[in-house]
């Protein structure tokens, strides 16, 4: 494909010229529709960098290591980078020591697309226009955008990405198929006491496995509150009270920062439905203080700041 | 109202299903230097007022700690109430600011969470204002009086609910 090739030449670029000491990006996983990451630190490496529908992992929540070490390149869709003007907003980073590589993205594969399929026919998942098209041994199928691609990418408005160094491909015109909030409806509209049973049924399932914390971008604490030996926040133990005081928590830690890469969901292997907790929050941060994470790496963070006149008031409600 | 001591309120805790009996466990954040003030004018003013609520004081409402009201919904407080000074009066100038932002944030979600609005209240109540401590105290106490008893977020009861058709319901 064009945009791999192009992506190659450019982390050899990098490499050779000594720019970088790593390139992140997304390599060959174990089948044509999985990736994994990489670490390419030697020009020769290079042409393990793929770039296919499959390339679903947010690689900014590699960066504060790599950048600790020097300066690092990483390969971005348009909302990946939304992360990394978080992680410069918020110090983690300095601008100087990450390049960002922006490609063009049509949108990421839903592996759910592929269900009716024998995945171990599957010989390659593709682009072309609007669709994805996957190839077997029986020929190609084209699944139109709204059925094959992740939920994020339905309701992305993100054509260009808020902070590139190189881009490789024409940026992606871009159309909403849906709302981002149109999902929490449906738990909105129930009454306290069955919204609260909807969310003790999904906690209780949950095993705290931490996966959703160790691919948040956004969740980088040294010392994590679950993990303080001297304050019991959480019990040991997976009750459903703690799992319930856990996730909430991190959803208010993530509040004003998360940019709705859906990584948490992604990676979370008992399928809650994290991102409803993180879009609600996106959504009254963005109703109550205007305001968007990811799009100003100068911004103060949204609770680290206020309105005196304009934020809302409890005795004004 | 009746005064109840702590032995009382205990054993209420236990009898949670008999509502007759069920008196509301209420938790209060207090800013030490306006509402908390405002909470010892009332008492040295006399003023009477629901023995519901048991103050925790902190040292600015910006203290408050999102996952300090959380944490008491987890251990099943039926409602928890939150006040500091009048913007523009805080003692270290902006703390309140801060917690408004927070707070506000905060309340949005529990109530998405399912925990009746009715259950939190935030309220400005400055170190003159004993009066409207005790009246805030007495509406917040009745309010939570009205909800009922909060059966905490794990809802160990099943309830018949929508949630059913979910899609990422474990199989």
């Amino acid at each position: 494909m064009k945009e791999e090739l192009e992506l190659r030449e450019k982390a050899r670029d990098l490499l050779e010229k000594g720019d970088v000491i790593c390139v992140i990006g997304y390599g060959a996983g174990s089948t044509p529709f999985k990736t994994t990451p990489v670490f390419i630190e030697k020009a020769e490496d290079v042409d393990k960098l793929v770039w296919n529908p499959a390339c679903v992992n947010n690689l900014a929540v590699y960066l504060r290591d790599a950048c600790s070490k020097g300066r690092t390149a990483v390969v971005v869709k348009p909302c990946d980078a939304k992360s990394v003007v978080e992680l410069i907003r918020e110090k983690q980073i300095k601008r100087e020591d990450v390049v960002v590589i922006a490609v063009r993205c049509p949108g990421m594969l839903n592996e759910d697309a592929l269900k009716g399929f024998d995945t171990t026919d599957i010989k390659s998942v593709e682009w072309r226009d609007n669709k994805i098209v996957v190839k077997t041994s029986d020929g190609e199928t084209e699944i139109p955008a709204q059925d094959a691609l992740l939920n994020k990418c339905l309701t992305c408005d993100l054509t260009k990405s808020p902070i590139v160094d190189i881009q490789i491909g024409e940026p992606f015109e871009r159309q909403p198929v849906k709302s981002e909030y149109a999902d929490l409806e449906e738990i909105e509209k129930l009454t306290p006491e069955e919204r609260r049973a909807y969310w003790a049924r999904q906690f209780a399932r949950c095993i705290r496995c931490y996966a959703c914390r160790a691919v948040c971008p956004g969740c980088y604490c040294k010392e994590c509150f679950v993990e303080k030996p001297c304050q019991l926040w959480v019990m040991k133990a997976t009750d459903t009270e703690s799992n319930w005081f856990f996730h909430v928590t991190r959803a208010m830690h993530t509040a004003g920062r998360c940019i709705a890469c859906g990584e948490c969901e992604r990676a979370c292997p008992m399928g809650l439905p994290l991102m409803k907790l993180n879009a609600k929050l996106r959504k009254e941060v963005a109703e109550m203080f205007r305001e968007e994470p990811g799009r100003d790496p100068e911004a103060l963070p949204t609770l680290g700041k206020f309105d005196m006149k304009n934020d809302p008031d409890p005795c004004g409600e | 109202m009746v005064a109840k001591t702590d032995a009382q309120s205990e054993q209420d805790d236990n009898v949670k299903e008999t509502p007759a009996a069920w008196e509301p466990k209420i938790i209060g954040f207090l800013c030490n230097w306006c509402t908390y003030a405002g909470a010892d004018l009332a008492g040295s003013s006399r003023l009477k007022y629901p023995p519901n609520i048991r103050v925790v004081r902190v040292p600015c409402s910006g203290r408050i700690n999102p996952q300090l009201i959380l944490k008491a919904f987890e251990r099943g407080f039926d409602g928890v109430l939150v006040s500091g000074c009048h913007p523009g009066d805080c003692h270290y100038s902006k703390g309140n600011y801060y917690a408004r932002r927070r707070i506000m944030l905060l309340g949005r979600m529990l109530e998405y969470m399912g925990i009746e609005r009715e259950r939190f209240h935030f309220d400005w109540i400055s170190a003159a204002e004993g009066q409207k401590f005790a009246e805030v105290v007495a509406r917040f106490t009745e309010q939570v009086r009205k909800v009922g008893p909060f059966k905490g977020v794990a809802l160990r009861q099943p309830v018949q609910d929508a949630g059913s058709k979910e899609s990422t319901e474990s199989p």
